[in-house]
């Protein structure tokens, strides 16, 4: 089916309470929901259509109308449509029903909404401060009537204690067999700085809450201060592990919202730089993971040692060898011709391609040829097929629990549709196939390296100049890339001024993390760092 | 030339005798606490010895992970890195002294030095070479298994005592690891007594003059060097401390010497336990050339050595999964390695 009949059909079902937009992007189907009591009906005839995921809402703080506009995102498994459902509330008093009864998936990004737009979500099960203290009483932060200056005042201090025990009613209701256990933010199967609370009967996990906003920073009201080209700079600080996978999804939505193409040698080196970048990302999650499982450290110092190699090698590009910010609007780098990159670059990839694969082998051999391996990742933390998508996993998570669904493919952006590679998934959906499918990704990430470089056209521009005042314009730009942790998404609103009036990023992380709350029911205590550890944690990005 | 160390050992403490003997007469100390001190003396001189070996213990596990993974562990302090230990001891000293609001005081104080302690007392009854030995007793085996096996006991109140969960549920699963070794471990000290016909250990050592245990009873020999990496704690079975489930578990609220007595501990553990195995299968002190003691002393470091070797790449199994390992595997295959022991009596012997 496509985008016609699926708008005709809603036309159909709902007449005058629903517009059909016209889209800027070819296979979007744009919708605008009149009443905002309406919304659960026009997402659940999406469902029915085929759209199985909801992965963003953004709030829009149109100041000078006096409103809060929603924007829903849905997309389908198989296709690259994407539906955005497009509604408003009043800004005094924003309510909308809520949709988590059809998208599960759409938890989260409620409950961030809430807390950082104050958008209430009627019969949300879970509608807590996760970012934000719990007695918040400060405009909410992403609007626009929000001042930064308001926060000094702010006793941080004891309202963070207070933050610490959310669930003190729960806690003294239960039963003396079962017990509360807060892991983190301090605990190293954490990766970072949040919290899980758990409700323990002896070594089982009955229940889990995560937390996250430990370490929130703000960038997206950050970047409304920020010219577009300075904003640049704060993709590398979502992801710090890979980093240039964000710049490159930032580059892409500017590039959208300007109108402009790069140059075809910056596509190719984009590929390239963006498979390398998952490299690195694999190969830190690999050293974390082992680590966590009890391999005392012996994992964590092969592949760092691979990962230092990948450093150098972007370093050649860069100078920088964590946050490159490499990946520019309208090209990459400091480069402006394919010339000019340094002599022997390419060959140095294609080496450390030949060598990444001999020692490739050698950890597989050590992971999976290990029994205690298996012993200790099958059959755990499982979730699979349909259930993996209504809870909103994405990337390595959601390819382990049998479904093909990868951004490279469905929709694929620079030139991805030029290489050849697979698509790895696993069947069980446990710990031990996201192992499986992360290690078989790298191997298809160097594949697709080896082609880049040999098909690349090694001469042309890299980059081609935006001059500042064409900055200045209004509309949207939207991309969606696949990251090293799931699917990345970034919509940026400009108004005409140099800066964007509205960022929204889709932190995949934050997705994937929030299924811990599903994951950890019924797992043992020891099961926990394995299971955490699979999700692959990374705190920048979801406390962007 | 086989009895020079020893020979050396005696006169030392005829020496001290004689010296305290004088100076006792001189200083007006009562004949009857001359024995005492000698005792005394040679307890320290031992723990000194025996101190300096566990550091350098400690420096070789450094330097051996330190290889296995690829970098260069402790350079810096002393030549390659020998005084790092002497270095971090001294930190351990001089830090400050925590004690947890939630914990209980009393206990949090005294239970560190007598988990130590514990783990020191087989060392009374381990033969080092023909007459180096504490006390000879005829049951010094099930002296020495006994109070090994308080160390599990001690932790579970260490950690309860530590006053948070996380060190309770460490202390738990410390509990828990006894009730799955135990028994393994007891039927393989059955097939050595069966085996060497006694619970002397200096006795089982003298047994094994033609022929070491490790070839009368292979299986036995492996097995107790799974039972004993269990009692140890030791990865892959460091369960009770388990760094990234439950931040090395039982020690967590500890700090300061109290942390590094629990470190002294792991390692005095650590020696006890690999100078029983040589005790055990090795044949103690047997060996050509070289005097008693020194083949005594390398074998139980190239015990420790292959034990700090299985630590590195081994993922640790759950607290279930140990007790279905335990259960399983370990108690029927400790039931056939007895069978082979009574079947060996029967017909090589």
């Amino acid at each position: 089916m496509s985008v016609n009949e699926w708008s005709r059909e809603i036309k159909e079902s709902f007449g005058d309470l629903v517009d059909i937009l016209e889209m800027k992007w070819k296979n979007h189907l744009g919708i605008r929901v009149r009443e905002p009591d309406k919304l659960p009906e026009v997402a659940k005839k999406l469902k029915e259509l085929g759209f199985s995921q909801n992965l963003l809402i953004t709030a829009i703080d149109w100041i000078d109308e006096n409103r809060i506009e929603l924007v829903y995102h849905f997309n389908r498994m198989d296709s690259r449509a994407i539906a955005w459902v497009r509604t408003s509330v009043p800004r005094d008093n924003p309510e909308v029903p809520s949709i988590w009864k059809i998208f599960r998936s759409s938890v989260i990004h409620e409950i961030e909404t809430f807390d950082l737009m104050g958008v209430t979500f009627k019969g949300h099960p879970d509608l807590r401060r996760m970012f934000l203290p719990p007695d918040w009483n400060l405009p909410p932060p992403q609007r626009k009537d929000f001042d930064p200056k308001m926060a000094r005042n702010y006793d941080w201090r004891s309202k963070v204690y207070e933050a610490y025990n959310p669930y003190q009613e729960v806690i003294a209701k239960e039963n003396d067999t079962i017990y509360y256990l807060s892991v983190g933010p301090q605990h190293p199967a954490m990766h970072g700085c949040w919290r899980l609370l758990l409700k323990c009967e002896g070594d089982t996990i009955l229940e889990a809450w995560p937390e996250f906003g430990f370490v929130h920073r703000g960038i997206e009201k950050l970047a409304e201060y920020r010219t577009y080209e300075q904003i640049s700079i704060f993709t590398d600080r979502f992801d710090y592990i890979a980093s240039l996978a964000w710049n490159l999804t930032y580059a892409m939505a500017v590039e959208d919202l300007l109108g402009i193409e790069v140059p075809e040698p910056a596509k190719w080196l984009r590929v390239a730089l963006a498979e390398m970048q998952r490299i690195i990302s694999h190969l830190t999650w690999l050293a974390a993971a082992c680590a966590d499982i009890g391999t005392f450290h012996s994992m964590f110092l092969y592949t760092i040692r691979e990962r230092e190699k990948l450093f150098d090698l972007v370093e050649m590009l860069s100078g920088a060898r964590l946050t490159y910010t490499l990946t520019r609007i309208g090209g990459v780098g400091i480069f402006k011709h394919a010339d000019t990159i340094p002599d022997g670059w390419f060959n140095r990839v294609l080496d450390f391609v030949k060598e990444f694969r001999k020692r490739m082998k050698e950890y597989e051999e050590i992971v999976f040829s290990n029994e205690t391996f298996y012993v200790r990742t099958r059959g755990i933390g499982v979730i699979r097929g349909k259930a993996a998508i209504e809870a909103g996993a994405t990337g390595p998570v959601l390819r382990a629990a049998g479904i093909r669904y990868d951004v490279r493919k469905i929709a694929p952006y620079m030139v991805y549709e030029e290489v050849d590679f697979e698509i790895p998934t696993g069947t069980k959906g446990d710990v031990f196939d996201r192992w499986y499918v992360r290690f078989r990704e790298m191997q298809e990430s160097a594949r697709i390296i080896e082609q880049v470089i040999e098909q690349m056209p090694k001469s042309g521009p890299l980059r081609i100049k935006v001059p500042p005042p064409k900055f200045k314009v209004s509309g949207e730009g939207f991309a969606r890339t696949e990251n090293p942790r799931g699917e990345a998404m970034l919509y940026i609103i400009g108004r005409g001024g140099d800066k964007p009036y509205r960022m929204r990023v889709r932190s995949p992380t934050l997705c994937n993390l929030y299924l811990t709350h599903y994951l950890l029911r019924g797992a043992r205590i020891a099961d926990l760092p394995a299971i955490v550890g699979s999700l692959d944690p990374s705190m920048g990005e979801v406390d962007r | 030339m086989t009895d020079l160390i020893t020979n050396f050992v005696v006169q030392l403490r005829n020496w001290i005798a004689s010296l305290i003997e004088y100076y006792g007469e001189l200083l007006g100390i009562p004949s009857w606490m001359w024995g005492y001190l000698v005792g005394l003396t040679m307890f320290l001189i031992g723990f000194l010895a025996f101190g300096l070996d566990i550091l350098f213990v400690v420096w070789m596990e450094r330097k051996v992970i330190g290889r296995i993974h690829h970098r260069r562990s402790v350079t810096e302090t002393g030549p390659i890195g020998f005084f790092q230990n002497i270095a971090d001891v001294v930190k351990l000293l001089v830090k400050e002294d925590i004690v947890p609001i939630g914990a209980d005081r009393f206990f949090h104080n005294i239970l560190p030095p007598i988990a130590a302690a514990a783990t020191l007392i087989p060392l009374i009854v381990i033969p080092f070479a023909p007459q180096l030995y504490v006390v000879r007793l005829s049951t010094s085996l099930l002296l020495a298994f006994g109070v090994m096996a308080l160390v599990p006991g001690l932790i579970l109140l260490i950690g309860w005592a530590g006053g948070s969960k996380y060190t309770l549920i460490g202390g738990f699963r410390s509990g828990l690891q006894l009730v799955a070794y135990e028994i393994p471990l007891g039927l393989l000290l059955l097939s050595i007594v069966v085996v060497t016909k006694s619970l002397d250990l200096v006795a089982i050592v003298e047994s094994q003059a033609q022929l070491w245990n490790i070839v009368k009873l292979p299986l036995g020999a492996l097995l107790f060097f799974i039972v004993g990496t269990m009692e140890l704690e030791r990865s892959p079975f460091d369960i009770p401390e388990a760094e990234g489930e439950i931040v090395v578990g039982w020690r967590t609220e500890y700090s300061g010497i109290k942390f590094g007595l629990f470190y002294g501990t792991e390692y005095f553990h650590f020696f006890v336990m690999a100078s029983l195995y040589v005790t055990l299968f090795l044949g103690g002190w047997y060996g050509p050339i070289l005097p008693p003691l020194v083949w005594f002393l390398i074998k139980v470091h190239l015990v420790m050595l292959m034990w700090i070797w299985v630590r590195l790449t081994f993922f640790r199994p759950r607290p279930d999964q140990l007790l279905r390992i335990c259960f399983k595997y370990m108690i029927p295959l400790a039931f056939l390695n007895l069978l082979w022991a009574i079947g060996y009596v029967i017909f090589f012997s």
